[in-house]
């Protein structure tokens, strides 16, 4: 048998080059996570439906690429709601890159600034802040350790391996070429924006009372289950707090004009934070962040933005149940904003004199007193004005208490 | 290092086995110390701390080995079981050491209230499985089965690589006499071509199929709370493909490194889920640790050979000590003795049928349908202890399985299904949970796809069975109708699982029976 064996294992071998060569070809081609860009066809690979598989490689190269005047950090909230082609942007700012990271906490918003001022200079960064990424047990001691800023080229080259050669790469770019045709397909733009179009399939389909219900479902486990304070061990506020901080300095050494936005949360989410008693630690989070920013207010363009209390914006009525038809104008759930609030909120944070809605506070040590006060006074209000979405929110939260 | 690493595939592994032709070309002594060096190397990849403890154990028990053959040849008696003994002992201690003093101390602890630990203990990787096969080896020894003592052999025969870290369990009788074996030492085609479509195919095993099903059963386990009937039988079932893949793709590469060298492991896995009785799964599962316990536990508790009831006990108390030796926890306690119950059940219910006088062999195709339905669920239902983290786990899984926490179907599933389904499953008490359609469809795609594959098709022995892939392969079972030989065809076919598998090999997961 052995010149049947030796035929066998040079075919065998050659085969298995050949084909390996096959799924470099296709994946450096149809490019799923947008590392190469070689080229750019609309029927193959203009979408790229599996960018956000990585997302973060897919943003850093994009950075590089496009070397931004203006850059968005934050979270999914931020990566969804705030498109870099919006016209609130002013033109100063141009071109504008949307870093925001699914899941990123603070630290992470922190070390994603770092590792991008080693490729662009940006003029302005509008940094979204949210307060679930700065509770913290109090009886802990956590301490921030400033990100590494040092160049990984052995982690670009696996990265970029591993989107050539690998099945999960493969099946990504068999995807993309298939969603080129699917008006719903999820996609990251150029510039980092995801327009979540797959909600859009979703909306149509089972209609934005599911898709607010299974948010507000798994916020109301997350947040009885989470820590409920900002303050760790001896009142020291959390090292998000100082990841904050890092995040000033960062620009304050590069004179660059910072803009923190604390989210616009739905009035579900606030209701939730109240039910679940993350109330108090809400409010002792605003007042540290507004001593943050306070601190530095004189050697450098820094604002606080709050679009995070109750409004008409915020309070956007959910249809009932089965209403597969209402489409919602600002919010996709109470997790997530619409591009429209997006933009709303980004022109009354660059061009407040002009806004036709104006929306959101700056927010002061002077203000910020006055400021909890009225939005105190706004849930007691939504309160009595949507006793059955509360009364909804409060059988959700005794569900996820007896699990 | 771990087979499925791409340091092993494109540099230890044909290093090793081109140096080591090379070497045979002059010497096959040398040669085989280099396989014994590499292995050591293999294994002190992982953590060079435990070498000297692999080198010493092999050490002590060849020593052992040598000394209780010298009382045997003389008809030492007394000497010799004691020599057995203190040998036996010895093995068992450096293993309850390092895998059983924390539990044992914990049981201490529970009945007199005085707990205490001596600390972390990292157990060393395959120490179940070397100490097992030394064991065997001095049990062998004793009994007079051993004829070779090359001391270079032996130390190959237990640090050989393709079986180091989670065996096969070899036997020093079916292993000595192939790396005597001339042959072995010269490169030989065939081998490398039947060798390498072995591990390959145990490759794509374990990193498609064993990891791609395993995202599917970790969150069951690690979160069970009060799961509903198919939340809870899609983690138990996709668990119970990942660990078949997960194992039987392991032993298929071990089998197929170690035929690379002309040398024959046997074999461990023969499709254990076409099982028709647990007896049989026994017979087909982990076959060299069934073949372990029956030779140097059961037969040494005495077997059949004390009568029906002591025969049942027997049975049990194997089971119970063989569930032991995958892990200290009570939750592997009493997976083993659940297999020792059904074993009891199994051998109850065949005595039952002889008395009664049917011949328990013959069966209807829907008595054998039924058989294998029942031999399966029984199996799954045991790898929910095996695999739960605690006792309060597996029961809250079974309770699941059991339809206690009603059926759920996804939300977004149901808006698929025509109104009127959906409305007589609502009236039925089946709830539409929001969330995790997409998951729940890939986890049942995933069982669908696997569980026919298991039951039906055949597996690389038989496939590779013109050539016998493993010792022990019995060959008699008929013609395979999907049988390899060295075409191009199957060079391509090979060629694409190749290539599956290595571009599944950056999620690199360990192998469960590393655990062991």
């Amino acid at each position: 048998m052995a010149p049947a064996a030796l035929r066998y294992l040079s075919a065998w071998a050659v085969s298995t080059l050949a084909l390996l060569s096959a799924v470099v070809i296709v994946n450096l081609v149809v490019d799923p996570y947008g590392l190469f860009r070689i080229v750019d066809v609309p029927a193959v690979n203009h979408i790229k439906s599996h960018a956000s598989e990585r997302a973060a490689s897919f943003k850093h190269m994009g950075v590089k690429r496009i070397r931004p005047a203006g850059l968005v950090l934050g979270n999914s909230r931020a990566e969804i709601g705030f498109d870099p082609e919006s016209p609130s942007w002013p033109e100063s700012a141009r071109p504008v890159f949307n870093l925001a990271l699914p899941g990123a906490g603070i630290h992470a918003v922190a070390g994603d600034f770092a590792e991008t001022l080693r490729w662009a200079s940006p003029e302005l960064v509008v940094v979204g802040l949210d307060f679930l990424d700065f509770r913290v047990d109090p009886s802990s001691d956590e301490r921030f350790a400033a990100p590494q800023e040092t160049a990984d080229p052995i982690r670009d080259i696996r990265e970029r391996a591993s989107a050539l050669l690998t099945l999960n790469a493969l099946a990504d770019s068999l995807a993309t070429i298939k969603a080129q045709n699917d008006p719903y397909a999820t996609s990251l733009t150029e510039a980092g924006f995801n327009p979540k179009r797959d909600y859009i399939g979703v909306a149509r389909r089972e209609g934005y009372f599911a898709m607010f219900r299974q948010r507000n479902q798994e916020n109301a486990r997350a947040y009885l289950r989470g820590p409920k304070s900002v303050f760790q061990t001896g009142g020291r506020p959390a090292a998000a707090f100082d990841a904050l901080d890092h995040i000033i300095a960062l620009a304050r050494a590069r004179g660059i004009t910072l803009r923190f936005v604390l989210y616009p949360y739905h009035a579900h989410t606030l209701t939730l934070f109240e039910l679940t008693g993350l109330w108090p630690a809400y409010e002792d989070w605003k007042r540290e962040a507004v001593a943050r920013v306070e601190a530095t207010r004189d050697t450098m363009d820094i604002e606080l933005w709050d679009f995070s209390g109750f409004s008409p914006y915020t309070s956007e009525q959910v249809p009932r149940p089965g209403d597969t038809h209402t489409e919602l104008k600002w919010y996709w759930e109470a997790g997530h904003f619409k591009k429209s609030l997006g933009d709303l909120l980004l022109t009354n944070v660059f061009d407040a004199q002009r806004s036709r809605e104006p929306w959101g506070r700056r927010l002061t040590a002077r203000n910020l007193n006055a400021l909890l006060r009225e939005q105190r006074a706004a849930r007691d209000q939504y309160r009595r004005a949507h006793p059955e979405d509360v009364a909804e929110l409060a059988s959700l939260v005794a569900a996820a208490a007896r699990q | 290092m771990l087979f499925n690493s791409v340091e092993f595939i494109f540099g230890f592994f044909p290093i090793t086995a081109l140096v080591f032709f090379w070497i045979a070309r002059w010497s096959h002594p040398v040669a085989a110390a280099w396989l014994a060096l590499a292995s050591l190397f293999f294994y002190g990849w992982w953590n060079w701390v435990y070498v000297p403890l692999l080198v010493a154990s092999a050490t002590f028990n060849y020593m052992c080995g040598v000394h209780l053959a010298g009382f045997v040849r003389v008809r030492r008696t007394q000497a010799a079981r004691a020599m057995l003994a203190f040998a036996v002992s010895a093995n068992l201690v450096l293993l309850g050491y390092y895998k059983y003093a924390n539990f044992l101390l914990g049981i201490w602890g529970s009945v007199t209230g005085n707990a205490s630990d001596i600390g972390q203990i990292v157990l060393p990787l395959g120490i179940s499985f070397f100490t097992f096969t030394q064991i065997a080896f001095l049990a062998d020894v004793y009994r007079g089965y051993v004829k070779e003592y090359n001391p270079v052999h032996y130390g190959l025969f237990v640090t050989y690589f393709p079986h180091l870290i989670a065996g096969p369990i070899l036997h020093h009788k079916e292993m000595m006499p192939q790396f005597q074996e001339p042959g072995t030492y010269r490169l030989n085609l065939e081998d490398v071509a039947v060798g390498l479509t072995i591990f390959f195919i145990g490759l794509f095993k374990k990193t498609v199929i064993a990891d791609g099903v395993a995202v599917y059963a970790s969150p069951l386990f690690l979160h069970p709370g009060a799961p509903d009937l198919l939340t809870a039988w899609g983690g138990a079932l996709a668990y119970t493909l990942q660990l078949y893949f997960d194992f039987s793709g392991y032993s298929d590469m071990a089998i197929g490194l170690s035929r690379v060298f002309g040398v024959k492991l046997p074999l461990n896995f023969d499709s254990p889920y076409k099982a028709h009785n647990i007896i049989d799964f026994w017979r087909r599962w982990h076959i060299t640790l069934s073949r372990f316990l029956r030779d140097y536990l059961y037969i040494s508790l005495g077997g059949n050979r004390k009568g029906s009831a002591r025969r049942y006990l027997n049975l049990f108390v194997t089971m119970l000590l063989g569930g032991l030796w995958h892990g200290a926890g009570w939750t592997f306690v009493l997976w083993g003795a659940l297999h020792g119950v059904y074993l009891v059940v199994n051998h109850g219910w065949t005595a039952l049928r002889e008395r009664l006088g049917q011949d328990p062999g013959r069966t209807t195709v829907g008595g054998r349908a039924l058989a294998r339905l029942i031999t399966f669920v029984a199996v799954v239902v045991g790898w929910v202890f095996f695999r739960a983290t605690s006792l309060d786990d597996a029961l809250a899984i079974l309770r699941g399985m059991a339809g206690v926490n009603g059926v759920s179907i996804p939300a977004t599933l149901a808006t698929y299904l025509p109104t009127p389904v959906s409305a007589a499953l609502e009236r039925w008490g089946v709830a539409f949970p929001l969330g995790g359609a997409s998951r729940f469809m890939f986890q049942y795609l995933w069982i669908v796809v696997l569980l026919p594959l298991v039951m039906l098709a055949p597996n690389t022995q038989d496939i590779l069975g013109r050539f016998q892939p493993a010792l022990n392969f019995r060959d008699a079972r008929g013609p395979v109708r999907i049988s390899w030989r060295p075409s191009p065809g199957w060079a391509a076919i090979v060629a694409a699982t190749t290539v599956c598998g290595l571009l599944s090999l950056t999620r690199v997961s360990e192998f469960l029976y590393y655990q062991f």
